[in-house]
């Protein structure tokens, strides 16, 4: 109740300092994370009808929570911006009247709005822009899940134990004198009999209390272990094997086990045409990446178990990235290591082992950004190469160009025309980009397939492509200082190529 | 307890006749306490509906101003009283008060204190909270527990202003006061029942633990009201006023219209949404005043555990015979109207189905036997508590 004046406060500050944070954007310090390792806040740039539009979506760390929402107009003359939450099982349908965005001081075409997601699952910000050009929706997924639990911090445990000791104090003395003149008439003084059984009282009133304190500590306990247990969010566990294969090709199995933290887990469904993408990094320089593709296995008992004849992989400790979408549109990325020995694939005595098409794998350590050759005479050159800083907005940007300097004509791979892969150097932070954002693509389809008859009737669904152009941008914010390993995957004349860099995050 | 009193000398603190007569009269802020206190459980119920129904709050919400109104207004006003008497006593006044911490004040006034301070605490406890653990949609936690404990001492606090003003008054002069007792009561009674809401929705109501919460809480205020008093039917007026508040809330919020502003919404409401229907407990609670009357008129610790027994078997026999059908009632097509509000209580999140209508039965909640005997052994330790906090109360002075 009183919170809320807190809450009031604390949203009052944030518009006011809306742009700052706006320049600051991403936000929050790396957390458990869903679909990106590290990196909860959602970011999409991409039309809303007739007008472009980027969002930035800081996820709330606990459910229910508030999302802050800041979609910045990249085009036409918006003159309202709404947000509108959108939950996977009850659509637009269910949802409340949607939030007017409010137009940051100073600004002509940021908003900023605040959004409550009070279950946790799957949700998608239907972003509505209107203005002389006419109204269109941007659909941008995002989980809602608790990402953690809130230790509370040593000043406020001593100002509570403060407040605590008062409270307690005054309830004693309170007893004691319920007991030593509540019930004399006026004019009476207590006798030492009364006095005494006064201080019997606050004697009793302490142990009462104090075992009332117990009880409550433990009922504090039992909420924070339900907590732990069941409603932080904890990715499924991604359970990797080599196996010995005919091919002579070991074969990777993965084995994913379901998670926890009421994340309204269903059913995998294809996001890029495939039900899990798989990166492979070899630690600790990251001087190899895979991008692969397994494919899930059949048969009784198999459940969510994938697997795939690894390509020639070169020997080493791997940190293996697992992204999936479920059918309610929750993203996850889960995690694990394996170690991979050399002899087997790279001796191997039978053909080369069956892979998915769009499977890819280079061996290149990353190096600071700068321009580099590509196969086939291509030319791949960072336009934004730094100094960045944490948590704030950036739009990464590429060109590529012939061997005669003209803009090359991009191919899309798996749907997009560029993929860009994240990882701080420790593991923390991974996450894959594409020029539309951080969103998974597939949950933002299956959001407007839904509405397709109804909310999103007469207008444009065109939610999905990023038109094709020489020059790649994408938008992000670092999470956190540090040394990131950035791959960029886009094809050219029909071959999926990969750029490795450095990038240098400073606080 | 008079054997340990040591009369004072009381040359000089005879009274002036002008004041003598003020003193005959209910104070002011006895009136101002006791109807704020009434605030707090209506402020609670309203706030529980608009969460239900509209989801979306501010600070300044209705629902919440009137539960700071019941929350503030009797701890700041009894905080400068306690200043006035302390610093600036009227003539007789000191020796008539309550030392506590080198000031002076009305026993009753420092309960109160006490509840809006802890109310106080509670508010940014209950906000860590959320930050901690999300924002709770459920009534039972550890800082609302410490708000229902400030809450109930500023109700605790109410009643003792007015008791204390009663035992010291005439018998000719109590009839105001009696009925600003029994509003006390029964806003203690509302509160402690909202407490509990969440075990008592009429689909728990042939479960256990539904007879476990009812038992452990209701019978307390009504019995202690009754032994403080000695009057013929107070435990029935302390459960009547509230049946007629819950009643009443039950009656008046859906003339509201009103819409979720929060979603998902499952089940779009279109009014506010009210509270089931209340609980039956001014029937057990008539069973408790026939006892006592016929026989809670002596006293001691033997005879008050073995009426308590009684007590607590009489109050769980009653209600379970009037609600137990009742529940059914309620859960029937019959029922689904406004005066009754059999199929209004579902908030915005629920997913309405056939659910909604029948008993919520758990294996492990089944009222057997053994379980009644239960609750009906909670029922008589909140008696035997109840009768010696009443008979305390009945000897309150200051």
């Amino acid at each position: 109740m009183n919170s809320h004046f807190v809450t009031a406060v604390v949203a009052a500050l944030r518009r006011r300092f809306a742009r700052g944070l706006w320049l600051a954007a991403a936000l929050l310090w790396p957390l458990a994370a869903t679909a990106h390792l590290g990196s909860p806040n959602v970011f999409f740039e991409g039309p809303a009808g007739p007008f472009p539009v980027r969002v930035i979506i800081e996820t709330p760390t606990v459910v229910p929570g508030l999302a802050q929402v800041h979609v910045r107009v990249l085009g036409g003359r918006p003159e309202k911006v709404t947000l509108l939450p959108v939950r996977f099982d009850a659509g637009t349908k269910g949802a409340p009247p949607p939030d007017v965005a409010r137009l940051v001081p100073g600004e002509t075409n940021l908003f900023t709005g605040q959004l409550w997601l009070m279950r946790s699952g799957a949700y998608s910000v239907f972003v509505d822009v209107t203005g002389p050009a006419g109204h269109g929706t941007a659909i941008v997924p995002v989980n809602a899940v608790a990402l953690q639990r809130l230790t509370m911090p040593g000043w406020m445990t001593y100002v509570f134990a403060g407040l605590g000791t008062l409270l307690l104090s005054l309830l004693v003395s309170v007893v004691g004198a319920a007991v030593r003149e509540a019930g004399l008439p006026a004019g009476t003084a207590p006798a030492p009999a009364r006095l005494r059984q006064a201080r019997f009282a606050m004697v009793g009133a302490v142990c009462v209390a104090a075992a009332a304190l117990w009880l409550g500590r433990a009922w504090w306990n039992l909420v924070d272990t339900d907590f732990l247990r069941n409603k932080l969010y904890r990715a499924a566990k991604l359970n990797l094997n080599l196996q010995p294969n005919p091919d002579g090709h070991p074969r990777l199995v993965l084995g994913v086990e379901a998670g926890s933290g009421r994340a309204d887990r269903s059913p995998l469904m294809p996001d890029h045409g495939h039900l899990l993408h798989l990166f492979l990094v070899r630690e600790p320089a990251g001087d190899v990446f895979a991008h692969l593709h397994p494919h899930r296995e059949t048969g009784a008992g198999a459940g969510n178990r994938f697997s795939l004849s690894l390509p020639p992989l070169p020997a080493g400790d791997y940190q293996a990235f697992a992204d999936l979408t479920h059918e309610t549109g929750m993203t996850e990325t889960l995690t694990n290591r394996i170690q991979i020995p050399g002899s087997a694939p790279t001796n191997a005595a039978g053909p080369p082992p069956e892979t998915d098409p769009d499977d890819n794998f280079s061996q290149a350590a990353p190096a600071p950004a700068a321009p580099l050759a590509l196969e086939h005479g291509f030319r791949l050159t960072p336009l934004a190469a730094g100094p960045f800083h944490a948590r704030q907005d950036v739009t990464l940007q590429f060109t590529v160009t012939t061997e005669q300097g003209a803009p090359a004509a991009l191919e899309p791979y798996l749907g997009m025309y560029g993929h860009l892969i994240i990882e701080r150097s420790d593991g923390t932070v991974f996450t894959h980009l594409h020029p539309l954002g951080s969103i998974s693509m597939a949950a933002q389809k299956r959001f407007a397939e839904r509405e397709h008859a109804g909310y999103l009737a007469n207008q444009p669904l065109d939610l999905l492509c990023s038109p094709a152009a020489a020059t790649l941008s994408f938008p992000y914010a670092f999470p956190q200082p540090g040394t990131y390993r950035v791959w960029l995957q886009t094809r050219l004349a029909g071959q999926v190529q990969t750029a490795a860099f450095t990038v240098q995050v400073d606080p | 307890m008079s054997a340990i009193t040591q009369p004072l000398p009381t040359a000089g603190l005879a009274a002036p006749a002008s004041h003598a007569q003020a003193a005959s009269r209910l104070p002011w802020h006895c009136f101002a306490v006791v109807l704020a206190a009434l605030c707090i459980p209506i402020g609670v119920i309203w706030d529980i509906s608009w969460h239900e129904t509209i989801g979306r709050d501010t600070f300044w919400t209705p629902a919440h101003m009137m539960i700071y109104l019941g929350g503030a207004l009797p701890g700041m006003l009894c905080g400068a009283l306690v200043i006035q008497q302390t610093f600036w006593p009227r003539p007789g006044e000191p020796e008539a008060l309550v030392r506590l911490w080198g000031f002076r004040g009305s026993f009753g006034g420092w309960v109160c204190i006490w509840g809006s301070l802890a109310m106080l605490v509670s508010a940014p406890f209950d906000n860590w909270w959320h930050d901690a653990y999300g924002l709770d949609v459920q009534i039972l936690s550890p800082p609302h527990s410490l708000l229902a404990l400030g809450m109930y001492g500023v109700a605790i606090g109410a009643m003792l202003l007015i008791l204390a003003w009663r035992n010291r008054a005439e018998p000719g002069q109590q009839a105001i006061a009696n009925t600003l007792f029994f509003l006390s009561c029964g806003t203690l009674v509302t509160m402690v029942t909202v407490f509990i809401l969440e075990m008592t929705f009429p689909n728990h109501q042939h479960g256990a633990e539904f007879y476990r919460a009812v038992c452990v809480t209701a019978p307390f205020f009504p019995v202690a009201a009754s032994r403080a008093t000695g009057l013929r039917w107070a435990a029935t007026a302390a459960a009547g006023i509230y049946m007629l508040i819950a009643a009443l809330m039950l009656w008046i919020l859906p003339l509201f219209p009103a819409h979720p502003m929060l979603g998902p919404i499952y089940n779009p409401v279109t009014h506010m949404v009210p509270e089931p229907f209340p609980l039956l407990t001014v029937f057990p609670a008539l069973a408790l005043d026939l006892l006592l009357r016929a026989l809670g008129r002596g006293r001691g610790f033997w005879r008050d555990t073995a009426l308590a027994l009684l007590l607590g078997a009489a109050f769980f026999l009653v209600f379970l015979a009037v609600q137990w059908p009742f529940a059914t009632f309620q859960l029937s097509p019959a029922a689904r109207n406004p005066f009754f509000g059999g199929d209004m209580m579902w908030d915005y999140n629920a997913s309405l189905g056939d659910w909604n209508h029948q008993f919520w039965e758990r294996k492990d909640d089944v009222l057997t036997l053994r379980a009644g005997a239960v609750a009906a052994g909670l029922a008589a330790v909140q008696c035997r508590l109840a009768l010696a906090f009443g008979n305390w109360m009945a000897g309150v002075k200051r």
